[in-house]
């Protein structure tokens, strides 16, 4: 069982790996791409200040590399097992990594006859006996001043593609951008010519020098801070293995349309997803399986027939009418009036106890009660389309074993009518029970989109839409990653759970 | 004899575990308490701090301004003696801003009373409310109440006046602006603004390349450098003269150094709501340890230190409803104050009896309001000219187009026909230009002029070389209101023998779409952020080549006006450029004008002093009466 178990984790590994890849791939490749929603929030700006806007979400995120290359930059920071340089961890808990290497710059040959060497390293050391105060804000200090020589050779470069790009358009060039909109170097290159003839051609050589020149800057800011890193201003994160293998916490990295954590997206979302759930699947598990199982022990009686007919019309009605019924009729004052329309608290909440008290002669709710009344309406949605499908399940798995010869046998025996029912037919009936479950339960942390939407209920179901309609790389393949990882989970437990409800079933 | 698990144990089983999960509610009801207590004693202390600061001003004799007093503007040189030792040039007129007060002072009110929260509802999330960091409209309407800049705009003359500035002096020709800051400024923590504090925002905040606010510094680069003149006093610099330069330099948020720079830059990166400003109002929760989350109320405190005249209502709350019936009902419900309804909506309940006893429906054009549009491809798409290029198909297309009957049967009548890239009541906008009216037969006209004709009878018309005419409609995916745009588009070209083939693309892609020039008529709107919007981002033909906002690729002379306008520093002068531009465009018709979009609010009538401005709203004037 054990060595099953094992194998069976470990096969997840590539399993994962898989998913992740190709959900990023179709993403990443669809029109428009990684990062699409990115640049149209610019709005009105002018041609230049968005292109160098773009230049630097580009530089930041790494949108500009393969795609292939941004998913194994991704899968190298969420791996638990690490290679290379090791990350290290400054005193607010930021993981601060190896300074990226500025950008050769393209067309460099147009503008200066050699691209400058990076200079030598000095071997940088801190003194023994400074604090790590001091260590810190030098490493700080050194960073900022890489940025600023950074973002002069992001703005060098937005420049002088502005100015290539205008001049290839004026001169008719044609077939100079991608189908993205994005300068094509190799086609500017062969038509040096026509640039060089160009009126702008002084503008563009300006341009261009200043950009081999930033790249010279940065080069030197590079090695400096990259020294600066060696000498390991901040304790390192994790523990090494072997030479260049060490391991240490996953990083889900930050999502680049909410410039947040992704770690901290999910923990504000999920808590909401698992609550609404873990009120929601009881109900439907504690009235669908008694009612599947009454109707199929009356199987044919009224009850059955009229329970059956409710419950596949439950299923029917769809769920974003039913919603918008409900804050209609059940929330407005106008009519019932009863639930609050949407959020999770009530404006006054967080002057609540927690429990209901009695204040100054009456009764005031409570943070609890408060949120359960909140959330109310949205797990009534949740719930009623649920019965239909596992009682079905349960009357149907029911009355299969009614009609085995093991029945008869207890029947005959003298079994009492409800041993037979509870212990030998409802046992037995577990397995299709267990499978629902399962498929279930992954559902759950994945949120409903429908609900959230309508209830304005800030669920995973809603970040994960998002984060497919925004095309935002971290929170989609973290999110990815996350449902798949349960529904594999999900489908070892069922495969251990039939191992102890089914005897027959072993994994030796 | 084994054991079986029977009815008794289950009993005790269930008690025990009840006893459990009672004992940990209790555990979490008394840590709330305490949480409760401390943030109590914060408040205190923070009282205790405003009532010894009050202690030694008495002490010392020093006699607080009015300011706080203040009512109504002036500006301009007043009666008042002027300290003007300051002043970078002798000669150079100041401007003073005596006084900041209120548009409509609710003060002079009987019922006036204060307290009460005013509850507004956004329709979308707000990601984060850290200045500049947060990019979209809803934080900026939470910003505004917390964070000011030197200068604003009058919400009724849209004219620039100083805020946190006292005065100004502004080179006339347009390269340095020197500014005093008020005395009393201060921040909702009770430390004053300095001139410190307007550099260290503009070159530590705006521009420092490790914090993620490009947005903001790749527009600034207009402005060169600020320096420190004295404590009060500073001076902008700026690269050329440009006649928005004035409104850059007023308009961006002064922030508190003291506070922001305790932060490192990937603190406040990943910050959410590091939200703190010289404002009427202040965020409840300040604690950078326990930000505030999307997904939770925004909750506004009165700010009690504020130099200005105070609000009246003790706080603000912001939450989000994204479902548009239950945004509705939250409203009818008085779970919020404010809401922006649908177009049907503001129609059906406006005209409902009884609907005007509770709430104000307010729907009025200001200087925020954008405009709809369908913009024709003047220019090559993939080496070939559209139909477009030519202005008298352009013209046509307009002509076809009934706008009165669209905007009554897609937006339920609300609104005008817009006229051009700006509309009344803009100063910007030429007064002599009205709507091209619909005129079908003007349009075949011109169609014929423009050489194309139904050549083979079938229906469709053909140029000389019997190519049909026949044209791509590029809109945005998801929306009702798109879907019927483009039915009726394409039910008018049909009528007038145009082939329009409909192509929807979801919103993501529409940048893509743009900036490769790849379509023939797309349908769009644009919104401004300032009364006269600068028009080169969007018509310059510098904005064709280099993939600009001049997508549609127009090219008929507009850059002279353009140009000009950008260089006028004198207001009326600059406007009477701007009339003349209009008018090309208008002839030119590079868009079909649609509408212009108002704004609409629902607002509960439990709240007093609730006016529409040019400039928008201003909920700090509003106050709940006392019943």
């Amino acid at each position: 069982m054990l060595t099953y178990i094992l194998r069976r984790l470990l096969f997840m590994i590539p399993t994962l790996i898989g998913i992740t890849l190709l959900v990023f791939l179709i993403i990443a490749y669809s029109p428009g791409g990684i990062g699409a929603s990115l640049k149209v929030s610019g709005g009105q700006m002018e041609a230049t200040s968005a292109a160098v806007r773009e230049a630097y979400l580009e530089d930041r995120y790494g949108l500009d590399d393969a795609p292939i290359v941004q998913y194994f930059r991704w899968l190298g920071r969420v791996s638990p097992v690490k290679f290379g340089t090791r990350d290290q961890i400054d005193p607010t808990g930021e993981f601060v990594r190896s300074p990226k290497l500025p950008k050769e710059p393209k067309l460099w040959e147009w503008f200066a006859s050699s691209l400058t060497e990076y200079p030598e390293a000095s071997g940088f050391a801190f003194e023994p006996n400074e604090t790590d105060k001091i260590k810190a804000r030098t490493y700080r200090r050194q960073t900022n001043i890489y940025a600023q020589a950074r973002a002069g050779l992001i703005t060098a470069k937005a420049e002088l593609d502005q100015l290539l790009g205008a001049e290839a358009g004026l001169a008719d060039l044609r077939g100079f951008r991608d189908s993205k909109g994005k300068i094509k170097y190799s086609v500017i290159n062969k038509n040096r010519t026509i640039f060089e003839a160009s009126d702008s051609w002084g503008q563009i050589n300006a341009a261009g020098e200043l950009l081999v020149n930033n790249y010279t800057t940065a080069q030197i800011e590079w090695t400096t801070l990259k020294g600066f890193f060696d000498a390991q201003p901040f304790p390192q994160a994790g523990f090494g293995v072997i030479g260049p293998i060490s391991v240490s916490s996953p990083d889900l990295g930050r999502s680049f349309t909410k410039s947040r954590p992704v770690i901290l997206l999910i923990k504000d979302a999920l808590p909401i997803t698992i609550l609404l759930n873990l009120i929601a699947l009881p109900i439907i598990y504690f009235i669908a399986i008694p009612c599947g199982m009454l109707a199929a022990v009356k199987s044919g009686s009224l009850f059955d027939r009229l329970s059956g007919a409710f419950f596949i019309g439950l299923w029917s009605f769809p769920v974003p009418l039913a919603g918008v019924l409900a804050i209609g009729y059940l929330s407005s004052n106008e009519y019932l009036g009863l639930f609050p329309v949407a959020g999770l608290h009530d404006a006054a909440a967080d002057g609540f106890t927690y429990l209901p008290t009695r204040a100054s002669g009456f009764w005031e709710r409570g943070y609890l009660l408060d949120i359960i009344w909140h959330v109310f309406l949205p797990i009534m949605c949740l719930v009623y389309g649920g019965f239909a499908v596992l009682s079905k399940q349960t009357r149907a798995a029911m009355l299969d074993n009614f009609n085995m010869d093991y029945v008869r046998t207890a029947k005959a025996k003298g079994v009492s009518h409800k041993n037979v029912v509870f212990a030998h037919v409802f046992r037995n009936s577990l397995l299709p029970l267990i499978t629902m479950f399962v498929s279930i339960f992954p559902a759950m942390l994945a949120g409903s989109v429908v609900i959230e939407q309508i209830f304005t209920v800030p669920g995973m179901g809603r970040l994960t839409l998002e984060s497919i309609n925004l095309r935002d790389r971290e929170l989609l393949l973290a999110n990815t990653m996350m449902i798949s990882a349960v529904n594999l989970m999900a489908l070892l437990l069922a495969d251990i759970l039939y191992a102890f409800a089914d005897p027959r079933i072993s994994f030796k | 004899m084994q054991n079986k698990f029977g009815l008794k144990d289950f009993v005790l089983m269930l008690l025990v575990s009840i006893s459990v999960v009672l004992s940990v509610l209790v555990m979490i009801q008394d840590d709330r308490g305490w949480e409760q207590n401390e943030a109590l004693a914060d408040k205190i202390g923070t009282i205790e701090q405003l009532v010894a600061r009050l202690e030694s001003k008495l002490d010392s004799g020093i006699i607080v301004a009015g300011s706080s007093n203040g009512n109504g503007h002036s500006t301009g040189t007043s009666a008042v003696a002027h300290d003007e030792s300051w002043t970078k040039q002798a000669g150079v007129p100041i401007q003073w801003f005596d006084t900041f007060g209120f548009a409509a002072d609710p003060r002079n009110e009987d019922d006036y009373r204060l307290g009460g929260y005013f509850k507004e509802t956004f329709e979308a999330q707000p990601v984060k409310l850290t200045p500049v960091l947060a990019e979209d409209t809803y934080a900026r309407r939470v910003g505004d109440q917390v964070v000011e800049s030197l200068g604003y705009l009058n919400p009724e003359t849209l004219e620039h006046e100083g805020l946190l500035a006292e005065a100004w002096q502004y080179d006339p020709n347009g390269y340095w602006l020197r500014v005093r800051i008020r005395k009393n400024a201060r921040f909702s923590d009770g430390m004053p603004v300095t001139a410190e504090d307007v550099r260290w925002s503009f070159h530590d905040y705006v521009n420092n390349p490790q914090l993620e606010t490009e947005s903001l510094r790749s527009i600034m680069t207009n402005m060169e450098r600020v320096d420190i003149v004295d404590e009060r006093t500073v001076d902008i610099f700026f690269t050329e003269p440009d006649a928005y330069n004035l409104q850059m330099a007023s308009g961006f948020s002064i922030l508190p150094k003291h506070f922001y720079s305790q932060f490192t830059s990937t603190q406040i990166n990943q910050s959410t709501a590091l939200l703190m400003g010289s404002g009427p109002f202040k965020l409840e929760n300040l604690d950078p340890d326990n930000q505030w989350t999307p997904g939770t109320d925004v909750v506004l405190v009165r700010n009690e230190q504020y130099w200005g005249p105070k609000p009246a209502l003790a706080g603000m709350r912001f939450d989000t409803i994204t479902e548009d019936v239950a945004k509705l009902t939250s409203f009818i419900n008085g779970e919020t104050h404010m809401i922006t309804p649908s177009s049907p909506q503001y129609v059906e309940k406006s005209s409902q009896p009884g609907w005007d006893d509770d709430a104000y429906s307010l729907k009025w054009l200001n200087m925020r309001s954008g405009y709809l549009f369908f913009g024709w491809q003047c220019g090559e798409r993939n080496g070939k000219f559209t139909p477009f290029h030519d202005k008298r198909v352009r013209q046509a297309m307009t002509l076809n187009l009934d706008r009165e009957l669209m905007i009554r049967d897609i937006w339920a009548g609300l609104d005008n026909v817009a006229v051009g890239p700006n509309n009344p009541p803009s100063p910007a906008a030429n007064p002599d230009i009205s709507p091209w009216p619909y005129d079908p037969d003007r349009a075949i006209a011109l169609l014929a002029e423009a050489g194309w004709v139904d050549r083979d009878g079938n229906g469709v018309l053909e140029d000389e070389n019997g190519v049909e005419f026949e044209f791509e409609f590029t809109r945005a995916s998801g929306g009702q209101t798109g879907e019927r745009m483009q039915k009726y588009l394409v039910d008018r070209c049909a009528a007038i023998g145009i082939r329009c083939v409909p192509k929807v693309i979801d919103w993501s892609l529409y940048d893509q779409i743009l900036k490769t020039r790849n379509f023939d008529a797309i349908a769009m709107g644009w919104s401004a952020t300032s009364p006269e919007s600068d028009p080169s981002q969007i018509w310059h033909t510098d904005a064709i080549q280099n993939q600009g906002h001049n997508f549609i690729q127009w090219d008929a002379g507009q850059d002279q006006y353009i140009d000009g306008i950008k260089a006028e520093l004198d207001f009326n002068k600059r406007m009477a450029i701007f009339h003349q531009f209009h008018s090309l465009i208008n002839e030119e018709q590079p868009y079909t004008f649609i509408r212009s979009v108002p704004w609409k609010r629902f607002i509960s009538k439990k709240f007093s002093n609730v006016h529409t401005y040019p400039k928008g709203i201003e909920q700090r004037e509003y106050y709940m009466p006392a019943n």
